[in-house]
């Protein structure tokens, strides 16, 4: 028994709604991708406690390795470098808080139903997460620079700034595919994962060759600059922005430039890869999408 | 891949041999055993069941979050396994108990988001989110933080979500759990407004509370253990408990003119009993009553019963149609009662 006034074609009008074309298609991966990074560059900024996390803390843990430096004698190219640094760290930070656990508190919030059952894709979600993360630790890099430069008078001579801007797209680019994949890994491992993310944070810092040259590594510098888009990227930046510095580059800017696109081509594929692989799985298994109730 | 357009004639939703199993620590669990149901265009459908029935898992089979472990399901011709994109574009869903979305957003806000991941332009999505806005009356909440709101707020910003893509179907499970008899009174009227715009809009809804099956539902199926156990109509239904149609009449006395036996030759009537002659009203004030519990074929029999009754002089005080409960049915079908302090909320 079917209610009263139900159209005839009723069917054909419903099947030409799903009918999207390649714009449409297009315009709603653009408009998805900007829906979901909006909470993370305006909610960011409205509460209070959140703009302290995101300005204080950094510029004083960035002001801590300065002291540090300047108690040890060091030269000061290595004080620019070091501002230089820590403005990457916040957007590596980002991405082991902030993209690395997220899909797991997607799943549980019940947003995770919601985008699976939506016709947009995971790949836009986790490109609005991603550049609404970067946008909004861009402001923080700045202020960081900023303050830095400011406070302790650091010197920069940039050469060739696209170049430099280049390597920063390309660094953050990497670290945010880099990002996806983990939260992918995240989802899928569960508790077991929490370890890793404190093994990706601290020392990671250091093998990222951020607060001492890549070279003095030895073969773990190597083996970051492989692995890590926070390395080349930061030796890269070094060289670029701190001519003093260029010859403690591990490699030229732009081999390391290299690394970095292949780098980012690797880590979307991965991403692109791994999202495919938990939309199925988790329809499969029927834990991995929605809440445990 | 190619699809060819479903055929005109093709159900709302249709289930066919639609079994699932999950592996759990303990073994397997067979949630779902070879299902079939078909679900026409416009209906409002409801799956009643205990706890651990099967009903989400149906719900999430159909609403592509889930894959079945055998048979195969439709969306309006769409396969839900196959033309996954497909059906993902016509339908939406809101499940109970929900807290989605993003703290810091504000209600408004949290509607656009959502429109933009449904796929119509910014300007058509703005028009519809201040729409759902008005509609569900929630104009005062529309710039307050999600994290600031009560449940019965965020449920009603789930459904009006839920709307904005238009659906032409749309999934519901336990949308009024929690909600206070108001709130939840609200979200039902808007969901019949909903369907009622739309000739062809369907609805599946899962709920515990018998009431409100009974009130929304143009078929009911009642799951248990992963099996359906019956469907039909609410009437039909509680046909299934109490074959007959009952009615109470009142009257002031029984004139000697008419016996019960009289009574019992008219056409389409099964039994009549005097139910209680001495009662008044309820509080045991007014002049007496005597009330006949008359048995029908069917309700139409009851003309002849108040003529015969009129015919004799006999003077009418009440008529009454006594129906079993959904509760009954389901009692009798599934062997117990639905969890029992959830299914006392009011309508
Ligand atoms: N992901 C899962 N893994 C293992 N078992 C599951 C999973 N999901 C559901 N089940 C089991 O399948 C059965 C049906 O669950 P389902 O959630 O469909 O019931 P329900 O009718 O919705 O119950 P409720 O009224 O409690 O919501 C239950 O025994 C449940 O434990
Ligand atoms: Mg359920």
């Amino acid at each position: 028994m079917s209610a009263a006034g139900v159209p005839k074609d009723l069917h054909a009008r419903i099947y030409a709604e799903t009918e999207w074309s390649l714009s449409h298609k297009l315009r709603h991966a653009a408009q998805s991708v900007v829906g979901r990074a909006y909470p993370r560059i305006f909610g960011m900024s409205r509460e209070p406690s959140w703009l302290f996390f995101d300005l204080v803390f950094p510029t004083l843990g960035m002001c801590s390795f300065v002291f540090l430096l300047r108690s040890r004698g060091a030269d000061e190219a290595w004080i620019s470098a070091t501002i230089l640094a820590s403005a990457l760290l916040t957007f590596w930070t980002s991405v082991i808080w902030m993209m690395a656990g997220q899909f797991r508190w997607e799943r549980d919030s019940g947003n995770m139903t919601l985008y699976i059952t939506a016709p947009v894709g995971l790949g836009s979600i986790a490109l609005g997460m991603a550049v609404g993360g970067a946008v909004g630790m861009a402001f923080r890099a700045g202020i960081i620079i900023l303050g830095g430069s400011l406070l302790f008078g650091a010197q920069y001579e940039i050469r060739e700034p696209l170049l430099l801007a280049l390597t920063m797209l390309l660094g953050i680019a990497a670290m945010y595919a880099l990002g996806v994949c983990l939260a992918a890994v995240f989802l899928v491992s569960g508790r077991e994962a929490d370890h890793l993310g404190d093994l990706l944070n601290e020392p990671m810092q250091l093998l990222g060759g951020l607060f001492a040259p890549v070279r003095s590594l030895g073969i773990f510098g190597l083996l970051a600059i492989g692995i890590l888009p926070l390395a080349p990227a930061a030796d890269a930046m070094r060289q670029l922005a701190v001519p003093q510095l260029a010859a403690s580059g591990l490699l030229p800017v732009p081999v390391e430039l290299g690394i970095l696109a292949v780098m980012f081509v690797v880590f979307s594929l991965l991403s692109h890869f791994s999202l495919a692989f938990i939309e199925r799985r988790g329809r499969a298994d029927g834990k991995l999408l929605t809440r445990a109730d | 891949m190619a699809i060819s357009t479903p055929a005109a004639s093709a159900a709302a939703v249709e289930v066919s041999g639609v079994g699932r199993v999950f592996q759990a620590k303990g073994g397997s669990v067979t949630a779902l055993h070879n299902i079939d149901l078909r679900i026409e265009p416009g209906e409002l459908f409801g799956l009643l069941g205990p706890n651990g029935a099967g009903k989400s898992t149906l719900i999430k089979i159909l609403s592509t979050l889930l894959l079945p472990s055998s048979g195969s399901a439709s969306i309006f011709g769409l396969d839900v396994v196959r033309d996954t994109a497909r059906v993902r574009r016509i339908m939406n869903l809101v499940a109970g108990g929900d807290f989605s979305g993003y703290g810091l957003l504000t209600a408004r806000e949290q509607l656009a988001m959502f429109a933009q991941f449904y796929g119509m332009p910014y300007a058509e999505g703005m028009r519809r989110v201040d729409a759902q806005i008005e509609a569900f009356g929630i104009t005062d909440i529309r710039d307050r933080k999600i994290s600031a709101l009560s449940t019965g707020q965020r449920q009603k910003l789930n459904f009006a979500r839920s709307f904005l893509n238009e659906p032409w179907m749309l999934f519901l499970d336990e949308p009024t759990i929690g909600l206070d008899v108001s709130a939840a009174r609200d979200v039902r009227e808007r969901v019949r407004a909903f369907q009622a715009e739309q000739p062809g809009r369907t609805v599946l809804l899962t709920t515990h509370y018998m009431a409100e099956a009974d009130e929304m539902c143009d078929r009911i199926a009642i799951v248990d253990h992963g099996r359906i156990l019956a469907q039909g109509t609410p009437t039909e239904l509680k046909r299934m408990v109490q074959k007959e149609t009952l009615f109470i009449v009142g009257v002031d006395e029984l004139p000697a003119a008419v016996s019960l036996g009289t009574l019992r030759e008219l056409p389409g009537v099964i039994s009549v009993v005097v139910r209680d002659a001495d009662g008044a009203d309820g509080n045991g004030v007014g002049s007496p009553v005597t009330r006949l519990a008359i048995a029908l074929r069917e309700d139409a029999a009851l003309g002849g019963v108040i003529s015969a009754l009129a015919a004799a002089g006999a003077h009418l005080r009440e008529i009454s149609k006594s129906e079993p409960t959904l509760e009954e049915v389901f009692v009798q079908l599934v062997g117990r009662g639905i969890s029992e302090s959830d299914s006392e909320q009011a309508l």
